[in-house]
């Protein structure tokens, strides 16, 4: 893949065009990272703001009316609801996979079959969070969307 | 409530269609012909919407092996099992019997747990594939 940057002072902000001559796999990765590169989500580390890059988050959960945005290292605490963080990263690689869980499906890395028609989902990180037997299907259509559409 | 009415009219004509076959295939080989048989349809359809209510609540629990799954819905929905065929006549109580009905019970929720195990594995399995082609 050629790359080339052109600097021009009077664009506003950044712009980029792919000329490609067919869709590949590893086009629509590129894709997604680019789309979802500005995506920021405010999370804090005790009192002290953080702004997360989407890609950063593996996934979210609720527990205790608090919301937790959960890194490859850290954990930090969201002041916006599940509900909020669902709606707002919808178009996204997020996806709801419990009833108060989030998953990104780009750091999902494998999935094995758990009790209760359910599935476990390893995460890059080797942490493990289960999807709910009601959103399998959500998720099986939302990789095959978002990778392979 | 798409995946919920999948899930549970699947299971529901699954079992409903086993039992049903099993007792049917009974009745020719005993030569047992029920005047009550389309009363007994109504009761074991009726018997299997009980079973899947207990099977949803059941299903809340965080089970983390299947076999702890299987016996703690196995045990739970059992009493209602023998409630359903003392109450509707279906077999007389006596140990024989109820020793063999209960292998029977048996026999069609494991095949049912199964029969969900290789469901997810399948799924599981296509979900590995999208991921390793992805991550290539």
């Amino acid at each position: 893949m050629k790359v080339k940057l052109y600097k021009q002072k009077e664009l506003d902000e950044s712009e980029i065009d792919i000329h490609y001559p067919a869709m590949t796999s590893h086009l629509k990765r590129v894709i997604t990272f680019l789309a979802q590169s500005d995506i920021i989500i405010e999370g804090f580390d005790r009192d002290r703001q953080c702004l997360l890059p989407l890609e950063d988050i593996l996934y979210i959960d609720a527990a205790d009316r608090k919301t937790f945005l959960y890194s490859k290292t850290r954990v930090y605490e969201s002041r916006k609801t599940i509900r909020e963080l669902e709606q707002q990263l919808k178009k996204t690689s997020i996806i709801k996979v419990g009833k108060c869980t989030l998953l990104n499906i780009n750091c999902l890395t494998a999935v094995k079959p758990y009790p209760n028609h359910r599935l476990l989902a390893e995460l890059k990180n080797g942490e493990h969070i289960v999807v709910s037997r009601k959103y399998l299907n959500d998720l099986q259509d939302k990789i095959r969307s978002e990778f392979y559409a | 409530m798409r995946n919920f009415l999948k899930r549970y009219i699947s299971v529901l004509s699954i079992s409903f269609t086993v039992t049903i076959l099993f007792a049917t295939i009974q009745n020719i080989i005993t030569g047992y012909t029920k005047n009550g048989y389309l009363l007994f349809i109504v009761q074991v359809f009726l018997f299997l919407l009980i079973a899947l209510m207990i099977d949803y609540f059941v299903s809340l629990i965080n089970f983390k092996r299947y076999l702890h799954y299987f016996f703690s819905e196995s045990i739970c929905i059992y009493p209602v099992l023998m409630s359903a065929a003392y109450l509707g006549n279906w077999f007389q109580m006596t140990l024989p019997h109820v020793l063999w009905y209960t292998g029977v019970y048996l026999l069609i929720m494991a095949l049912l747990h199964c029969y969900y195990f290789f469901v997810s594995s399948e799924q599981a399995e296509e979900i590995n594939e999208m991921l390793k082609m992805h991550h290539e």
